[in-house]
């Protein structure tokens, strides 16, 4: 049957179904689709979007800013109408893409449109796209590169039961209920996704630390038949994924040593996950911090048992690892059991301000300040930590000396009140013309007190997330979080930016001109950026992983 | 002043042309492009050397302006980044092909030092006294903390005396081998000693010298390092000596006896000098003569920093040093206190394969982005004849001989350049021919 006849066909059963009104954009999409964009309403998308988005950040340089605005001059004129008088004349009613793989593995992209205008939204369609087949039906203009594209459309108008239309919705995992409907969103066929794209070769390959990072992603990955993933504009722009996990045979008590290519390599990373779904509470960071980790894992139960989440080579290393570990405190403690375990998982890192070094001029790269924070056991872990500390400092400095290099100095401290107390490591006092080497940014610090350990790249940092310990400043939070907030690292760079703008000369042979419109940009972009976040949650499942970033009011 | 170093004018039958202003900017920095080639040839001879030589500069140099920003990365990975990056600027050509010659005349390896701050300030000191009194220059080297390291010099004290440094100060540095007795090795040994560093710092340290009358090179005294400093530069066989290195360095690995000693006496009469004797050889009917012209092998350096200066292009720094490594050539890693064994060293089998490899990588673009592409470089014609001309004017002077030219026409109407790389393929087949692998 010629592509006409078929076409003929179809604008029957279309008329006799009449059920086009009730059908959701994504109903449009053949079976065949793998992963489908859909809006219900467009004109209030665009119009959310351009409200949380705000204005051209105001720190770009002059001639970013003039070119933004040349540039969305020049889309609005090549788009023929504002984005929101074209979202209204295209898709009004909503839209749905659709994209599906060739048996040449191209990728066809299918759209299904609700338009406000039909004759504006066709002429826009075909000047977008010369080889673009456009077919309109009734309320619905369907768009696709080929002539099969669109018989395929028509196909599934005309026999509207297809999966797309029966494809669930994404669950929340707070009330583990169906999610109300972002405006613009996609749903992935993450099974038929996995086959076509060789994912589970990957995550049976991925590495232990891998592996480790995306522990709750993992039984999503490797066994979820479907993924919807939202784009919410508002207060703040998230983009979420949420992935619901099949049972899978063999599942996560699983003792059996791991083996290449296994279900299990992957599923039982689960079980390190501490809190899991439930909340939990971190020390809030101090004003001005660049950046907040907190991982819900147990390093603890990864190392006692390293056989039955890693590899047989990664088992070596391990255990390589802690032959020489367990020795670092002697034969009085055990690396696993006194150090690790004497601190409460899971534990937090945080990002602070760079502070320069109390003795000495700041070096012209001032590193910011990390701190791993961790509630302690008891007095015996204080012990083992500080012992252990001091070897570690012990072997720093024998190899600094191989270097002809100054020692770190190690000191008590005691006097910090509160009872706060510790170890301390400073280099000595740079004398010299010159500016001192980036090392002095680095004091290596142990402190303990208000029943918490910080470990810190400097003794500032370490004191002030103590200082948030004895305030009891704390901050709710559930699964995986990187927070970063924006004006603090634009300071930061701000500071280093004459070594930045040479490593950038060196790396990707920019010249100064480029290389510091680069950081100019990028600054301007962090200072209008209040935080970017990155969240991994899981719950028995269901997995989500969402990104959010929210303006500077 | 005798023949060969008497300055070469340009006549009617002998012009200063592309080919020559080409060869001054290869031997004096690491080449130019075909717009600042012709720019020197419309400026004549005398003002093209001194433009090699930044006579009059105003603008900051850029080692100096950049350093403290460089010495915030303690890699010797960033140090190598950094001397690309200064060679690759073209500002001050001949300051870092000095540099180059004295890294590789003072040879000095990290590996040993485990200073890269240390190895930046003594590239600094090359780059700010490489062209000074040679004097000048050799005393800022016996107080350098990398040397003095390398050379063990720091553990020389008058208890225990090293000779290492006192060895190689007078057969790699200044006098030669058999320009010397053993006796001269440890009295001079003892006059370094308490030259030694100090937290990345040099410090003469007075209980550590030992104060007793030496004698050094048939002179007598209470010597110091400073005073076999002295002495040394000051035998005719140090003259010499260092003649013969820039007459390698600069015009012919070969030299003639007859221009050594021309360039000696030149040395001497203009005070030790190495600026003036420079000039005056850069200047010579010798540095301009045929036998002078694509005599040397080109080290590694000059055969990827040409490429990019020849084609007036942009490279990352960071990928060509990894690439300088891998062909043998690692700035601040040279392989034994000689320096870089050059010339001929360079070639054999394997290395020429990996030199043809890396150019083509270098010029599809898989060592960061060339800027501009090949394609761009070439663009003006479509015709195979005039993108051989093209491709043979950017990298060859304009020169090559029939059969080259022949075989890069058969080359440029095959279908290997129809495609998008066909520019690049183009001048990876240009850069293939052995003339481009000749300074």
């Amino acid at each position: 049957m010629t592509s006409l006849g078929l076409r003929v066909v179809f604008a029957v059963g279309w008329l006799l179904a009449g059920v086009a009104a009730q059908v959701l954009p994504r109903g449009c999409m053949p079976d065949d689709v793998l992963v489908v964009v859909e809006a219900s309403d467009a004109v209030a998308f665009v119009g959310d979007l351009f409200v949380t988005l705000g204005a051209v950040p105001k720190d770009l340089p002059e001639t970013v800013r003039t070119e933004i605005a040349l540039g969305l001059t020049a889309i609005r004129l090549g788009l023929g109408a504002t984005p929101s008088v074209l979202a209204r004349q295209l898709a009004q009613g909503g839209f749905a893409v659709g994209l599906r793989f060739g048996k040449d593995g191209a990728v066809e992209m299918l759209l299904a449109l609700r338009p406000g205008d039909a004759k504006a939204a066709r002429a826009f369609l075909l000047k977008a796209g010369e080889a673009l087949q456009v077919v309109e039906r009734g309320e619905w203009l369907f768009a696709a590169s080929s002539g099969a594209g669109c018989d395929a459309l028509l196909a599934q108008v005309a026999a509207p039961n297809g999966r797309w239309a029966k494809w669930p919705g994404a669950v929340d995992l707070a009330t583990n209920a169906v999610a109300a409907e972002s405006p613009l969103r996609a749903y992935l066929d993450l099974k038929a996704l996995r086959a076509h794209g060789g994912l589970d070769q990957k995550l049976a390959n991925m590495v232990g630390a891998v592996r480790f990072l995306l522990a709750p992603m993992l039984p999503a990955l490797w066994s979820a038949p479907r993924a919807t993933i939202e784009l919410h504009a508002g207060a703040s722009l998230r983009l979420t994924m949420r992935a619901e996990q099949a049972p899978v045979a063999g599942d996560a008590n699983a003792s059996t040593p791991m083996a290449a290519g296994d279900v299990a390599v992957v599923l039982p990373w689960r079980e390190l996950l501490v809190a899991g779904q439930k909340e939990r509470t971190i020390i809030a960071p101090p004003d001005g911090a660049l950046a907040v980790l907190s991982l819900d894992r147990s390093v603890r139960k990864l190392l006692e048992q390293p056989e039955h989440f890693l590899l047989p080579a990664e088992v070596t290393q391990v255990q390589a690892f802690l032959a020489v570990a367990d020795q670092l405190d002697g034969p009085r403690s055990s690396f696993v059991t006194d150090l690790v375990g004497g601190l409460v998982a899971p534990f937090t890192l945080y990002v602070l301000a760079p502070t320069p070094p109390f003795l000495s001029d700041a070096p012209l790269l001032l590193l910011p300040g990390i701190a791993l924070l961790a509630r302690t056991q008891n007095a015996q872990s204080e012990r083992v930590l500080s012992r252990t500390a001091q070897v570690f400092l012990l072997i720093g400095n024998a190899e600094r000396a191989q270097r002809h290099e100054a020692p770190f100095v190690l000191r008590k401290v005691n006097d910090l009140g509160d009872g706060v107390h510790g170890l301390t490591a400073t280099l000595p006092e740079w004398r010299k013309q010159t500016l001192p080497p980036t090392e002095y940014g680095i004091e290596p610090s142990l402190l303990f007190g208000f029943d918490h350990m910080v470990l810190a790249s400097n003794l500032a940092a370490a004191q002030a997330m103590l200082l948030q310990v004895k305030n009891g400043a704390q901050q709710a939070l559930s699964g995986d979080v990187l927070l970063l907030h924006g004006m603090p690292i634009a300071a930061a760079v701000e500071q280093s930016q004459r070594p930045l703008l040479l490593a950038r000369m060196l790396d990707e042979g920019e010249s100064e001109a480029t290389a510091n419109r680069f950081y100019e940009i990028a600054k301007g972009l962090l200072r209008a950026l209040d935080f970017l976040a990155l969240r991994m949650h899981a719950s028995a499942s269901h997995t989500s992983f969402e990104i959010e970033l929210r303006r500077r009011s | 002043m005798t023949s060969v170093l008497l300055p070469w004018q340009p006549t009617s039958a002998d012009r200063f042309d592309l080919r020559k202003a080409g060869h001054l900017l290869r031997r004096a920095g690491y080449g130019g492009s075909l717009s600042e080639r012709r720019d020197l040839v419309r400026g004549g001879v005398e003002a093209a050397v001194a433009k090699v030589f930044s006579d009059g500069a105003t603008a900051t140099d850029q080692g100096e302006q950049w350093l403290d920003a460089a010495f915030a990365f303690a890699e010797i990975a960033r140090v190598r980044e950094f001397r690309i990056w200064l060679a690759l600027s073209g500002r001050r050509p001949l300051q870092q092909r000095m540099s180059a010659f004295w890294h590789g005349h003072f040879a000095t390896s990290n590996k040993k030092v485990q200073d890269p701050r240390a190895m930046l300030r003594q590239f600094a000191t090359f780059d700010r006294l490489g062209l000074a009194a040679f004097l000048e220059l050799a005393q800022a080297m016996v107080r350098d903390p990398a040397l003095l390291r390398w050379l063990d010099n720091d553990s020389n004290g008058k208890d225990h005396p090293n000779e290492n440094f006192a060895r190689e100060w007078f057969e790699l540095f200044t006098l030669g081998e058999g320009n010397y007795q053993e006796p001269d090795v440890r009295e001079a040994a003892a006059a370094f000693t308490g030259y030694h560093v100090a937290n990345g710092e040099f410090v003469m340290v007075g209980r550590e010298h030992d104060r007793r009358e030496k004698t050094i090179l048939g002179q007598r005294g209470a010597f110091t390092g400073d005073d076999v400093v002295r002495i040394s530069i000051a035998e005719p066989c140090s003259a010499r000596f260092l003649a013969t290195k820039w007459l390698r360095f600069f015009v012919h690995p070969e030299p003639e006896a007859a221009w050594i000693e021309e360039l000696q006496q030149c040395y001497v009469q203009g005070g030790r000098n190495i600026g003036t004797t420079v000039r005056t050889l850069l200047c010579s009917q010798l540095f301009f003569s045929p036998q002078a012209y694509r005599s040397k092998v080109k080290s590694p350096a000059e055969l990827l920093l040409g490429a990019v200066r020849a084609c007036g292009a942009s490279v990352a720094p960071k990928l060509l040093g990894a690439e300088l490594v891998n062909l043998g050539e690692a700035w601040g890693e040279p392989p034994t206190v000689e320096g870089f064994h050059g010339e001929r060293a360079w070639l054999s089998p394997a290395t020429w394969l990996l030199r043809s490899n890396t150019l083509g990588q270098l010029f599809l673009g898989q060592l960061g982005a060339f800027s501009p592409s090949p394609a761009d470089l070439l663009a003006r014609t479509e015709k195979p004849a005039a993108r051989v001309q093209q491709a043979i004017d950017l990298l060859l002077d304009g020169e090559a001989s029939p059969e080259s030219r022949a075989r890069l026409l058969l080359f440029a109407n095959s279908p290997l350049v129809q495609g998008p790389d066909g520019a690049a393929a183009l001048l990876h087949a240009t850069a293939n021919l052995p003339e481009f692998h000749l300074l």
